[in-house]
């Protein structure tokens, strides 16, 4: 249903996880579940919006309706295909898990990835195509301790690996290495057959399959998400240095840029990202740009832009002692969000 | 009918045969309700033998005869497992449970233990009658039923550090006493530190007979003094240790010495002096029989090693001393103090001086001489006390002012005009607004006064150290792409030509400062020429020699290649260097053709199967590219091959893309000195990479089938 008001209400508080929440993803049509991944090792599916959804409060659900427990590291990336039956997820194991919702198992492993996957996507005509990009194998510093997947510079063999779920092959279809660093974001637009990735090499490259080309944009900050708009014409990325850009993909223009320590409003609420892996996303047709934060001076929040005016539109804090939220999921069907802390809450906004 | 009880009657007849022996009050509740033990006729097959814990131990002779274990299995209740197991891997480092001497003991065992228990009364309250030779304990009552044990208190004293048989307080400095075999005078005189002597408590023993007060009778020649060790003499290390030692520092009785006791004196108090007269009247402390010095000396007070004086703090029993002695013994200074020792040097006691009025007269200040008179004159005289004037007194009685005052010293007047007179009206605001202070003198904006006024090179010099260094040749370069069409502002053309200016003045051509926009102050100015220097920075193109050493990831044929040998990867990094253009570019926000390159992507036909489309051409036209196969490696090697031999369709191909992108972009074709370092190899300029031997990965690489060299490079060598 279209809306013209950006949604900022809470409705729901999902605390299914105990560790900082890594990823979150509406199930594909209707978006009526919600796909969590986190740092505790386990997926969690559970309603994005509770039965009394009604209701004037805030509805805390603390157990999801379905676990999904493999991994043996962080989850770090979800990706649910259109049907709703398959879902794959990534994290700290190097593999690829995709699962068979029902039956809440496995169905493939991958394994390829000589470090921590940190992005997937389900690409290809009836989602036959799994995207993941790996991490830097070789970092030069060591993990951060808390929180998402901290940031490191260094030079090594990344990869993005394109994994076919039709065939029963165990190697990957193709190989990306162009990145220098860890590949932290993938998107795949299939309206324009091609596939966005974005670096911590402060590159975002985008595979044109039909055409044959990469386009390679460079940012000079660590790209942390990347994501086309619905009609291809448009790049979002996230970078380290507190920007969310809006690139012209013909040209590599800069269209809008949204974020920088400027667009507080007034209580000291501003968007920050310099070193968490940060998530934006699209919202509400393209019209707006929504993306997590880390945490400011006010505590951490989820923030809101006009694309055309790059205003702040909403500011939504999640609350004094989050200190981040590195994830957020449009739900374009109902009109709702989610937005996955680190405090081990997903937060839904309708 | 007698033959038959009632119930009643069974009942009243059991309970009584319960208790037969309960003549009063209620009889106890049988032991087990629903056992009958009024003897009555239980059949055989119903009795049962139980151990006393009340359980089972006999069964039928099916069911193995007795009991063992959990019926009669080798479990227990809980299963195979004890209850007493416990597993180290859940209850880590758990402490195990204290066993008992009964854990282990059969009823036998603990039978003999309750018989060899005995009630009786503990050792330490048999007080009475206790053999311990102990005077302390005979001295009261109270001590006699002092206990054995530790009491409180020595528990207290004994966490302190206290052990028994010393004393308490601070520690005393004293020699070490071994003991009697000991050589008298063969060691040094060392000296340590020693616990207090343990000082026998004072004991108030209430008088009964009529002997004089401090007498002892025989009770000297009890062993306890006898047995008492000759010591030295202590020294305390601090008032309050000497003073609670001085019951312990007795002097040793010697045989010579005077007795100072009392009225009856007995044979056994003889001591074979025949200084003494038993007989003599009166106390015989007071009176002194010889006179003489050396005499004297011997007489003085002893302490007692007894129990008898009454009050502890003293040392002695309380002897009349004549005025007469103590002024004798003043006079000879030998005096001792009241802990034994002798003044120090110098000193005498304080007793010894008779009266306060002499000591009075003994500090006047000295009287001087008449006939003396100093030698120096005091100064102050010749001063006039009553006129002086302190500075600040002088200063606010002066009259001048600094006008004045700078005319007695000679200078030169300076013009009376105030900072304001020299400002312009712009910055008296400033200044208003900072300081919120309106009521400021009006700004006048005057020139400063001639002979203080900048000379103008130096203003001129000024504004120069504003304008940002650009390094000469950078700019040089700046211009000649500036020259050769492309130039960033492209959209402000006035901009553009300050900053053509900015490069001028910065290689050196122009002399004149850079130009600065209408109105726009100087910090404006500053910050434009920086941004043009950075612009200029970013733009310049790589000098040849080096461009043909490296690639960079943003020169978008050169890099194709998926290769992830070391060589490659570490060609492709610059991208990461700080001077790398694209990154510049981005880091200063002009995304556009700077930061946008594009490289080919061969996507395996797979990829393009599952994506539903057709593959590219550069793809299609591989020959080396497998169906299927994942390595997209030889072929991208061979597609950078190709493009830098300039044939292949493909990169026609692309390189008409590009080029109509950068039309799109820009709206006109980058020229040969490569502008934008972004675009493709610029046509009218050869590229100077060739094929290198060693870096030819082909070669290395599996050898492909022949076809794939005809399709290469058989047009090249047509064409050369």
């Amino acid at each position: 249903m279209p809306r013209t008001v950006f949604p900022t209400r809470h409705i729901h508080t999902l605390k299914t996880h105990n560790g900082p929440v890594n990823a979150v993803t509406f199930s594909s049509s209707g978006g009526t579940y919600v796909l969590t991944g986190s740092s505790d090792r386990a997926i969690h599916l559970s309603r994005a919006v509770p039965n009394n959804s009604n209701s004037p409060t805030v509805v805390e659900t603390t157990t999801p309706i379905q676990k999904y427990e493999a991994h043996g590291y962080s989850v770090l990336d979800i990706a649910v295909t259109a049907d709703n039956a398959r879902f794959a997820s990534v994290g700290g194991d190097r593999q690829v898990f995709l699962w068979d919702v029902e039956q809440g198992t496995t169905t493939r492993r991958w394994t390829g990835h000589n470090s921590r996957v940190e992005a997937v996507q389900f690409a290809g005509d009836g989602d036959s195509v799994v995207v993941t990009g790996q991490s830097n194998p070789r970092p030069l510093f060591p993990q951060h301790p808390k929180l998402t997947p901290s940031l490191y510079s260094g030079s090594a063999d990344t990869t993005i690996n394109i994994w076919d779920t039709r065939s029963s092959s165990y190697k990957p279809i193709q190989t990306l290495t162009e990145a220098t660093d860890t590949v932290s974001t993938l998107h795949v637009h299939m309206g324009t057959y091609s596939i966005a990735s974005g670096s911590y090499d402060g590159h975002a490259r985008i595979y044109d399959v039909r055409m044959g080309k990469t386009t390679v944009d460079v940012l000079a900050h660590p790209v942390t998400s990347v994501r086309c708009s619905s009609d291809g014409n448009a790049l979002l990325a996230s970078t380290l240095d507190g920007y969310i850009r809006l690139l012209d993909r013909m040209d590599g223009k800069l269209l809008n840029a949204f974020g920088g320590e400027k667009t507080g409003t007034g209580e000291g609420h501003s968007y920050r990202n310099s070193e968490l892996r940060v998530r934006s996303v699209f919202a509400m047709g393209d019209a707006v740009v929504l993306s997590g934060s880390e945490e400011g001076t006010a505590g951490a929040g989820a923030f809101a832009w006009d694309v055309v005016k790059g205003e702040v539109i909403a500011a939504v804090p999640v609350g004094e002692k989050v200190k981040a939220v590195s994830c957020v999921a449009w739900n374009e069907g109902v009109g709702d969000w989610a937005a996955g802390c680190s405090d081990g809450a997903v937060r839904v906004y309708g | 009918m007698a033959l038959k009880r009632t119930r009643a009657a069974l009942e009243a007849d059991l309970q009584a045969e319960q208790s037969p022996y309960a003549f009063y009050g209620t009889p106890l509740p049988p032991l087990d309700e629903d056992v009958r033990d009024d003897g009555s006729f239980v059949p055989i097959w119903k009795q049962e033998v139980r151990d006393e814990h009340g359980g089972k131990r006999l069964h039928g002779a099916f069911t193995g005869g007795f009991s063992a274990g959990y019926f009669n299995s080798v479990g227990s209740k809980e299963g195979w497992a004890p209850s007493t197991f416990v597993s180290s891997r859940q209850n880590r480092a758990q402490k195990v449970e204290q066993k008992r001497p009964e854990d282990f003991m059969d009823a036998d065992d603990l039978r003999e233990q309750e018989e060899s228990r005995q009630l009786q009364t503990a050792d330490e309250f048999a007080g009475f009658g206790s053999t311990e030779l102990d005077a302390t304990r005979r001295a009261g009552l109270m001590d006699i039923l002092k206990t054995g044990g530790e009491t409180m208190g020595v528990k207290l004293l004994k966490k302190m550090g206290w052990r028994e048989g010393q004393g308490i307080g601070p520690k005393v400095r004293r020699k070490a006493n071994l003991d009697e075999s000991s050589a008298p005078g063969g060691d040094a005189e060392e000296t340590y530190l020693f616990a207090p002597e343990n000082p026998p408590m004072v004991a108030f023993i209430r008088k009964t007979d009529r002997k004089g007060l401090g007498f002892e009778g025989e009770s000297r020649l009890e062993s306890h003094n006898a047995l008492r060790p000759t010591r030295d003499v202590e020294e305390s290390d601090s008032f309050f240790g000497g003073r609670l030692a001085i019951q312990g520092k007795s002097q040793p009785p010697k045989p010579k010495e005077p007795r100072l006791g009392g009225l009856g004196v007995g044979p056994l108090n003889d001591t074979g002096s025949d200084d003494e007269d038993p007989y003599s009247l009166g106390p015989q402390i007071s009176y002194n029989k010889t006179i003489g010095g050396d005499k004297k000396k011997k007489k003085k007070v002893k302490p007692e090693p007894t129990i008898a004086s009454a009050n502890p703090l003293l040392n002695s029993k309380p002897v009349f001393i004549s005025k007469k002695v103590a002024a004798a013994r003043g006079a000879g200074g030998f005096r001792k103090c009241r802990d034994g020792r002798l003044p120090l040097d110098g000193f005498i006691l304080a007793d010894g001086i008779m009266g306060l009025s002499i000591s009075e007269k003994k500090y006047d200040p000295p009287v001087i001489p008449e006939a003396w008179k100093p030698a120096k004159e005091i100064s102050s005289e010749k001063r006039d006390q009553s006129k002086y004037v302190s500075t600040a007194d002088a200063a606010k009685a002066s009259t001048l002012n600094p006008t004045s005052r700078a005319a007695l010293l000679g200078e030169d007047q300076l013009p009376g005009k105030s900072v304001f007179d020299y400002m312009t009206p712009e910055a008296r605001e400033k200044i208003v607004k900072l300081t919120g202070n309106a009521n400021l003198p009006p700004a006048l904006g005057e020139k400063a006064p001639e002979g203080y006024e900048l000379p103008k090179s130096q203003k001129r010099k000024d504004l120069w150290d504003l304008v940002p260094k650009l390094d000469k040749q950078i700019a040089a370069q700046a211009l000649a792409r500036a020259v050769s069409g492309w130039m960033p502002y492209q959209e402000d053309e006035k901009k553009r030509a300050r900053y053509q200016i900015f490069l001028q003045v910065s290689a050196g051509t122009r002399s004149t400062l850079p130009e600065r926009v209408e109105g726009s102050s100087t910090d404006e100015w500053v910050i434009e020429m920086q941004e043009f220097s950075r612009a200029a920075e970013v733009f310049k193109p790589m000098s040849g020699v080096m461009a043909s050493r490296f690639t960079s990831s943003s020169t978008a044929p050169k890099i194709v290649s998926d290769a992830p040998d070391s060589a490659e990867s570490g060609l492709s990094r610059p991208a990461e260097k700080p001077d790398d253009p694209a990154v510049a570019a981005a880091k200063i926000g002009m995304f556009g053709p700077m930061t946008r390159s594009t490289i080919s992507f061969y996507p395996s036909r797979l990829l393009c199967k599952r994506f539903n489309v057709k593959p590219p051409e550069n793809v299609q036209l591989d020959p080396g590219e497998q169906p299927g196969a994942p390595s997209t490696e030889p072929g991208t090697r061979f597609q950078s091959a190709g493009l830098q031999a300039e044939t292949g369709p493909k990169q026609l191909v692309s390189q008409d893309v590009m080029n109509q992108l950068l039309i799109d972009s820009l709206g006109y074709l980058p020229t040969a000195d490569g502008l934008d370092p972004s675009a493709s190899n610029p046509p009218n300029a050869p590229p100077p990479v060739v094929v290198e031997p060693e870096r030819n990965d082909a070669l290395e690489a599996e050898r492909p089938g022949d076809a794939v060299f005809k399709a290469i490079f058989g047009s090249d060598d047509e064409d050369e």
